[in-house]
């Protein structure tokens, strides 16, 4: 099975370096939470789709999981 | 020198290059040489000390090891030999014909003297031609041993020349020649025909025991890179105001992790009255730098002048035959007195730009300061004080100065630095308004332009002085992620973690950008160069251990001091290199099929290299949705960087590994014929501006 994001083969849904993209992500939004008080999951992706310095798997990822968002937003 | 023209037949110098040769003739013979072309190698006759002397050279290495099949396709290969260059390199003739001028001179000499360079790969090159050119005379050649192509030096040197008194730094270079060989040959021909047999053609995989842990930081690092999410943190800024005056200030603590604390400082001081609790100075020696070693050359000729490693190391060497400076691939940090101190800065001071350092230098006390490093060989680089004969082109001059500067600079006074530091109290906190300022140049002033004195000024303050915050701010900084690798930072790496010599290293940082593995000033690992390391993660690890290749250095210096027998460390070599290879054998079949993936762009969609214009992103080869067409794009697209380019919409694209030198941005190759073409894929590149001119001009 290829992952959902590149031609890479998966370990389950990602490639073995989206899926640690995928921690990196959701571990980034604890910390974010704890740095401003409060921060909906929305704009935490946002910043760190707008970030230069964000790397391109967590980019990726976090696209992934915005669109995700939006999926479900929409129906 | 006794028995002047008793003995029989010539002596015969040997050098390690044509222009050594030269130089060595002209040296000794005060400029009374000859020279003649013997099947069109370079051959000087002169006299020195009343005897007949003829030199020439090798070209470098003109005996090579390689395996006795001469076939690409064959491992695994234990039983490697030395062999003329020609017939391994199927350079052709230019060798076999000087292997052949050396073999006729050596038999008409009644004595031979090696004055190849002074370290373990001059050793190797001269014993070599000694065994196989001249019939076996390895024992019985004299050695001339120098650091410098300087007459003083050249003369002592040949008067001195003396039968050696132990090979072991010549075993020590050819069994690293060996042991390198016997990893490169067998992994890469595994690897490069593991995609043949994938039916995808020949193409050259290489991987070693320095080559592989130098993937893995490159490797390393962009896997931290592309894994990297920023947090962010807050910095508190403060602006004062007194008696007009607006200075700009600190929060005593640097950063602070959350936003409310942060915004709380701020609004407690805002606007309030404060004052100067006290004012401290400080000044520091900043100690002079000591005289270049190989890796400190290397990576300040790339800070200040962007030059590569491997290109500095070749223009040094230039120098070096030129007699300009001392032999540059020496890890030493000293000057010992023995180079004389006062008469190459009086030769100095005959060179334009400078004599008034030299003036200064010579008016004090001559000790150079010393690094740690030290080489048995050499000592550190330094100016012989002749002055260039002819013109130097401008990368040459550069080096030279820089050499020059930094050899002045040794002998320069401690610099003076002075760090003013103002405490204000508002609130019950605490901001901090720093300054730096140069006291006395001392060194600074003879490394001249390229010295880093940064002054920030400071402003004038007195303790119990009052002062208001004009304004005051909460900063969001996102962090930033780890910084690629550029030539001169993995340069540092290498030495640092072990692996490699100060002479093999830039070469294989060559090697590791040629083979498609990386690309860029700031190196960015390549698709193949990703998967490369991924698979020897999973197959045959210890490929990517530093730990390995640094067990083989260290065992290579014990043969070189003669603690270990050369034979031990081959046959320790052979016992791994089969493993690695019996475990990557077994995984061959997978091996092909992901590597030849990899080479064709399918495994990860097409990275091209790093962008030039935000200098963090990736370009990449993207399909657009709307009209299916294929563009180059930046990856940091949605954090505004706007840098994309159109690209031929017919052919098959392969990403070039290579960046443009006109631009920076990084080449393709398109391939819509019988001929692949290389294009930059910058439309704005400067280099199709000209060929727009000449068009137009035409």
């Amino acid at each position: 099975m290829k992952c959902r994001l590149c031609k890479r083969e998966a370990i389950s849904e990602f490639c073995r370096f989206h899926q640690e993209a995928k921690v990196a992500v959701e571990v980034g939004y604890e910390k974010w939470v704890r740095a401003y008080g409060t921060l909906d999951m929305k704009s935490y992706l946002h910043r760190v789709i707008a970030s230069s310095e964000t790397g391109q798997w967590s980019k990726e990822i976090a696209r992934y999981l915005e669109g995700m968002r939006d999926d479900k937003t929409d129906s | 020198m006794d028995g002047a023209r008793t003995r029989s037949g010539y002596t015969l110098v040997i050098c390690e290059k044509p222009d050594a040769a030269r130089r060595v003739a002209e040296a000794l013979s005060g400029g009374r040489f000859t020279t003649s072309f013997l099947d069109g190698v370079a051959v000087f006759r002169f006299e020195f000390d009343d005897e007949d002397y003829v030199a020439s050279s090798a070209s470098g290495h003109i005996y090579s090891i390689s395996d006795p099949f001469g076939d690409r396709s064959v491992y695994p290969i234990f039983d490697a030999q030395w062999y003329s260059s020609d017939l391994v390199e199927e350079k052709g003739g230019p060798i076999a014909r000087r292997i052949a001028v050396i073999g006729n001179l050596a038999k008409g000499a009644g004595r031979l003297i090696n004055a190849c360079d002074n370290d373990a790969e001059g050793e190797t090159i001269g014993f070599n031609v000694m065994r196989y050119a001249c019939g076996g005379r390895e024992e019985s050649a004299l050695r001339a041993r120098f650091s410098t192509l300087t007459r003083d030096e050249l003369v002592e040197a040949f008067r001195n020349a003396e039968p050696q008194q132990k090979d072991t730094l010549a075993r020590a270079g050819r069994a690293r020649h060996l042991v390198d060989f016997t990893w490169g040959v067998n992994l890469s021909r595994l690897l490069s025909q593991s995609v043949v047999s994938e039916g995808d053609g020949y193409r050259t995989l290489t991987i070693g025991r320095v080559q592989g842990p130098t993937l893995n930081f490159l490797v390393s690092r962009e896997r931290e890179i592309g894994l990297f999410v920023p947090v962010p943190h807050w910095r508190v800024e403060a602006v004062f105001e007194v008696q007009g005056r607006r200075i700009p200030a600190k929060y005593s603590k640097e950063r602070f992790e959350t936003k409310r604390e942060a915004e709380q400082i701020a609004r407690d001081c805002d606007h309030r009255e404060g004052s100067v609790t006290s004012v401290r100075t400080s000044t520091v020696n900043v100690p002079p730098p000591p005289a270049f070693n190989i890796g400190d050359l290397q990576r300040e000729a790339y800070r200040v002048f962007r030059l590569p490693p491997n290109r500095t190391m070749q223009i040094a060497e230039r120098l070096y035959l030129r007699a300009l400076i001392s032999y540059p691939r020496t890890g030493s940090q000293e000057l010992p007195p023995s180079i004389g101190y006062a008469v190459i800065l009086r030769g100095l001071s005959r060179i334009v730009g400078y004599s008034t350092p030299v003036g200064a230098i010579l008016r004090g006390p001559l000790t150079p300061v010393k690094g740690t490093k030290t080489d048995a060989a050499h000592p550190a680089i330094f100016p012989t004080g002749e002055t260039p004969g002819r013109r130097l082109s401008s990368s040459e001059y550069s080096v030279f100065d820089l050499v020059v500067r930094r050899f002045l600079a040794a002998f320069g006074p401690p610099a003076k630095k002075e760090f003013t530091s103002a405490e204000i109290s508002v609130a019950g906190h605490k901001f901090f308004v720093g300054g730096t300022k140069m006291l006395k140049l001392g060194w600074t002033g003879y490394y001249g332009k390229y010295s880093q004195t940064k002054e920030v000024e400071s402003a004038t303050l007195a303790e119990d002085d009052s002062l208001r915050v004009s304004s005051i701010g909460v900063k969001e900084i996102l962090g930033t992620g780890p910084r690629r690798y550029n030539q001169s930072t993995l340069l540092e790496k290498m030495e640092r973690e072990g692996i490699g010599t100060k002479v093999t290293r830039a070469g294989i940082i060559n090697t590791v950008i040629d083979r498609g593995y990386a690309s860029g000033d700031s190196i960015v690992a390549s698709d193949l160069g990703l998967l490369l390391v991924e698979v020897m993660e999973r197959e045959a690890p210890a490929i990517l251990s530093t730990g390995l290749t640094r067990t083989t250095e260290r065992d290579l210096e014990k043969v070189e001091s003669g603690e270990q027998k050369d034979k031990e460390l081959l046959r320790n070599t052979v016992r791994t290199v089969a493993l690695q290879l019996e475990q990557l054998h077994s995984a061959d079949e997978s091996l092909g099929k992901e590597l030849s993936s990899a080479i064709a762009g399918r495994t990860f969609g097409s990275a091209l290299g790093p962008c030039p214009v935000c200098k963090n992103g990736v370009l990449k080869v993207v399909k657009s949705k709307k009209t299916g067409k294929r563009f180059v794009g930046c990856t940091n697209y949605g954090s505004g960087c706007k840098a994309s380019a159109p690209l031929p919409q017919r052919g098959v694209l392969r990403a070039a590994n290579k960046a443009c030198r006109h631009c920076g941005w990084p080449e393709v190759y398109v391939a819509t014929g019988r001929r692949p073409w290389r294009l930059c894929v910058n439309r704005e590149c400067p280099s199709k501006r000209e060929k727009a001119h000449e068009v137009q001009a035409v």
